[in-house]
């Protein structure tokens, strides 16, 4: 699927499409073939024409991207796709909290003769024009992000204390994403959160996730589909009053065990591989065996499950 | 009020019920729980009735009849009727109910071939003959379908014949294709009449004419037809009513000075006049402190860890104005196990067959270690109990623990062959050609943090002492698996004395120490907060520098039986309690946080003191009314603190440094 393709499956306006043009016109002549390694091929399409049109709208005015939301709301499919459709090569940076300055600009480093600056993901895509995806981002200390200040906001440079100062690259742009009350997530602070157009990604829509699972499995029973489909908001719904933990929603998960299902196993058999064994607690295994177990009988098998 | 605690059975059944209701805020009015297993069928049900009918009319229906001698078996009429109801409702939007439908079916006639005549004459013929005869029903209608979806060999005939054999079945007939089914029960004219209700299938029903199937359902089974309405819907009360109920309700359980508990004290007869020991009402402790009274607390308690010097300096300092006819006293709870544990451990029987076998009269203080062993024992099997539990909300406490301190604390360095230069290892890049001459973050963090948690132990606390020590317990190992040094201490007040009680200290790895929490007495928070300030005081005079935060996990609630003198132009003593405790425990944490100390609290109480706890901690406070509350809740005060602190610390040019305002007071009195 080309990036034109998937932007028109994504539902975006003539006029952002038209604007996704120009950039491709202005930027693509410039990559050489190993920058262009860097642009990801989604797996999945992010199906929602509102979150699309907005992400797209604020990337082309030149605006960074905070993706908000709880899991398996899409934030990194997003974010690739993004990514896709603006044809730009791609840094992912995973925070943590010992995520520091040096890692996100770079550091030095003995290159055998002298010290030299190795630069880090953010460096890199500011002066190659790339998004830089940061993963999880308030998973780091305020502190640490305060570096990013002068990247992301009018000034668009990077100055690295006894190195260059340079300036970001016109086409690179910053996709935060978060979510927010994760164990080991922490505020963002105001500076910081002012510096991104935040989009709150919301919950994936039963049409949205209709498609989805379309797309990838067209053959698929509309009954056992739309079970399916009501197991997954009924395990969102569990998260989402604590009674089991988020790690359990999960959305790829879900798609797997149809995979795993049309590759011979049953639907008993692949759901416990693919959502319940992913719970490491024998009571919240249990609660969700019998989430699944009222929506989906253990011993479907392919024939039943796809026509 | 904290939340009602369920076993992992009834967890489990909660969340069918929830899960099939779509909703996580009711409370069902039935669960179907047999043996701590959920029947997942039957709870299926009741979370679909919760769907799909309205709550308060149905759960009004239930109450309705609540009182009726045959309640139980109405209830199982009725839930015949609404399976089937909720059955043809939910199956369009859930075909895998049918499937669920026959194994419950399955099961059923499983079970009813294996009860015992006693177990039969248990049950309302009536009941038993249509459940009978609807789970033969969809047994067979499962069966019949089956056959025609997959087909069966004659193998699998044979096999379910054995089985049905086996099992002593009732009996069943083979079809001529070939098909197993299971006789029908025979039903006499009345049972005809009642199935034909039962068996109601009108989905377009509202939830008044589905109750009102019901009620023709218990009139034609039973000839039932008093459904009280009053009780349907309940008692209304309102305006100075309700709040008299409320406070009633509500009403605090305090003790007599005495630590014993007597079961017939825990109801309604408590509260602020219910003593009932040595004097009863009068024996409020005025002001002498006699001999008597410290030998009590000594049996009760075991020794106080502070010599008599110290004791005497610490009670002229704190134990003045509104405490001037209290004493302190600092114990260690393991010191009183020692000999009692054994004792108990010793016989099944406890301390007390011990004693009566060798022809002791059991003291009160015998009672007292009686009775805290008892719930030390409690404590433990709820722990057990609720282990899951409890180890989910320390890992994510403890998770969430580690991600706020390491905002504050810094990583310590490790060697690394990128990063910050490490200008006293330069000279091995040119000499010894080593790249490891940088630095960078590692993933260990010097940590300088030292919490004490205070319980507040006095009898309003009763009936939550399983909860509170399971709670103390998941804060303690969550800040021993990341590290931080932790001090469990409880505080009582009776007699005049307000006693702290080291329940585990500093660095004693055993945690269960907390297990020995036992509530009984008084609370003077007032005083108990400024000696504990002291004890935190004298403790990091000795072990020097680092951050200092005390949490009190209370009910915000003070009282005592030590009367306050009359102070001032006032010629009357005055009760601690009330606005007199309020105010007292207020300028307290007012003081301590004047001295530097870090402070504050965990409220776990009712609606009905949320405004003392905000009026003494002000925003410091967080409120726990379920467990799972607790992880999100301390983390998130203790963040709070530590950014206060750290704030303070700009604003003042300094950090302040308990230690350093303290100390020459504390040189100047303690030693």
């Amino acid at each position: 699927m080309t990036w034109l393709e998937m932007a028109e499956e994504a539902g975006l306006s003539d006029s952002l499409i038209r604007g996704l043009k120009e950039f491709h016109n202005t930027y693509d002549k410039n990559d050489d073939e190993k920058l262009r390694e860097r642009i990801p091929e989604p797996v999945y399409i992010y199906y929602g024409k509102e979150v699309w049109t907005r992400a797209a709208a604020a990337l082309l005015s030149g605006r960074n991207l905070l993706l908000t939301g709880p899991k398996a709301t899409g934030k990194n499919v997003l974010a690739d796709c993004l990514t896709y459709v603006f044809g730009r090569p791609q840094w992912n940076v995973s925070f943590h909290s010992n995520v520091d300055a040096a890692y996100l600009i770079g550091t030095d480093t003995y290159d055998g003769e002298k010290v030299v600056f190795r630069p880090g993901p953010i460096y890199e895509s500011a002066e190659h024009g790339g998004f830089a995806v940061l993963d999880e981002i308030n998973m780091a200390k305020n502190e640490a992000l305060a570096v990013l200040h002068s990247t992301l906001d009018f000034r668009r440079v990077i100055d690295v204390p006894g190195y260059d100062r340079i300036q970001v690259h016109p086409a690179a742009r910053f996709i935060g994403t978060m979510n927010y009350g994760y164990a080991g997530t922490r505020e963002l602070n105001e500076a910081l959160v002012s510096r991104f157009a935040v989009l709150k990604m919301p919950l994936i829509r039963p049409e949205d996730l209709d498609r989805l699972i379309l797309r990838s499995f067209p053959d698929i029973n509309p009954d056992i589909k739309g079970q399916f489909m009501e197991l997954f908001f009924e395990l969102q719904k569990k998260a989402e009053n604590a009674e089991v933990s988020e790690r359990s929603v999960d959305l790829r998960g879900l798609l797997d065990s149809l995979l795993l299902v049309k590759n011979g196993l049953t639907t008993g058999e692949a759901l416990e591989m693919t959502i319940v064994d992913k719970s490491f607690d024998p009571f919240e295994e249990n609660v969700i065996r019998d989430l699944i177990k009222g929506r989906i009988p253990g011993d479907l098998t392919s024939k039943e499950v796809f026509s | 009020m904290l939340e009602r605690h369920y076993s992992e059975g009834e967890r489990r059944a909660l969340n069918i019920v929830w899960a099939a209701a779509g909703n996580y805020d009711l409370e069902p009015p039935f669960l179907a729980v047999r043996r701590d297993q959920a029947d997942y069928y039957m709870n299926l049900v009741i979370g679909l009735s919760q769907k799909w009918l309205d709550r308060d009319t149905l759960n009004g229906f239930f109450l309705s009849y609540q009182g009726a001698g045959k309640a139980a078996d109405f209830d199982a009429l009725v839930w015949l009727c609404l399976e089937n109801w909720l059955y043809q409702k939910e199956l369009p939007k859930r075909p895998a109910l049918h499937t669920l439908r026959a194994d419950y079916a399955r099961q059923y006639l499983d079970h009813d071939a294996r009860l015992s005549r006693q177990e039969m004459m248990m049950n309302d013929p009536l009941v038993l003959d249509l459940q009978k005869y609807r789970w033969t029903l969809v047994a067979n209608q499962a069966a019949e379908d089956s056959f025609h979806e997959k087909g069966q060999t004659a193998s699998e005939i044979s096999a379910h014949k054995n089985e049905l054999n086996g099992r002593n079945s009732p009996g069943f007939s083979a079809h001529k294709n070939g098909q197993i089914k299971q006789n029908l029960p025979h039903l006499s004219p009345h049972e005809k009449k009642v199935w034909a209700l039962v068996d109601y299938q009108d989905p377009e029903a509202s939830t008044e004419e589905v109750v009102r199937h019901l009620k023709e359902i218990l009139l034609e089974g039973f000839h039932f037809s008093d459904f009280r309405m009053d009780v349907e819907h309940g008692f209304q009360a309102a305006g100075p009513m309700k709040e008299l109920l409320e406070k009633m309700l509500h009403r605090e359980t305090h003790h007599v000075d005495s630590l014993l508990q007597r079961q017939d004290l825990s109801g309604a007869g408590e509260g602020e006049g219910g003593p009932k020991s040595a004097g009863g009402l009068m024996d409020k402790h005025v002001s002498e402190k006699t001999k008597a009274d410290q030998d009590y607390i000594e049996s009760c308690f075991g020794p106080c860890i502070l010599t008599d010097k110290e004791r005497k300096t610490l009670e002229n300092d704190l134990c003045k104005g509104r405490h001037q006819y209290c004493s302190l006293w600092v114990t260690r709870a393991e010191q009183k196990k020692s000999t009692a544990m054994a004792t108990l451990d010793s016989s099944e029987d406890g301390w007390k067959k011990d004693d009566e076998r060798a022809g002791r009269h059991l003291t009160e203080s015998d009672l007292v270690d009686q009775q805290t062993l008892e719930q030390a024992k409690k404590n433990q099997a709820y722990y057990q109990k609720n282990y899951m539990q409890i180890e989910a909300s320390v890992k994510k406490l403890s998770a969430e623990l580690e991600t706020v301190l390491a905002s504050f604390f810094e990583p310590l360095p490790i060697s690394s062959r990128a990063g910050r230069l490490d200008t006293e290892k330069t000279y091995r890049m040119p000499v010894l050609r080593d790249p490891e001459v940088f630095t960078r973050p590692g993933d260990e963090v010097e940590n300088s943090l030292t919490i004490d948690l205070l319980l507040d132990a006095s009898a309003s606390r009763s009936p939550y002492q399983e909860t509170i020590a399971a709670q103390a317990y998941v804060i303690a190992e969550s800040l021993n698996r990341i590290h931080v040094r932790t001090r469990i201490l409880d505080f009582h007040s009776l007699r005049g004395f307000t006693v702290v009680q080291i329940l585990k200290d500093y660095d004693s790895p055993d945690r269960t120490g907390i297990f020995r929490y036992a509530a009984a007495g008084w609370n003077r928070d007032g005083l108990a907060l400024s000696l504990t300030g002291r004890l935190i005081e004298e403790r990091i005079q000795k072990e020097g520098k680092g951050q200092h935060i005390l949490l009190v996990m209370t009910d915000a609630n003070p009282s005592d039986s030590t009367q306050v003198p009359a102070q001032g132009k006032d010629v009357f003593k005055h009760n601690y309690g009330n606005e007199e405790g309020v105010s007292d425990t207020e300028e307290a944490v007012k003081k301590l946080r004047q001295e530097g100390l870090t402070l504050g609290a965990i409220y776990t109480g009712p609606n009905l003191y949320v405004k003392n706890v905000k009026r003494i901690y002000g925003s410091d406070f967080v409120r726990i009314q379920k467990v799972d509350q607790l992880a999100g809740g301390v983390s998130r005060l203790i963040q709070e603190l530590l950014v206060k602190k750290g704030n303070q610390g700009r604003k003042d040019g300094r950090f302040p440094d308990f230690r350093r305002i303290a100390g020459s007071r504390s040189r100047q009195r303690i030693h």
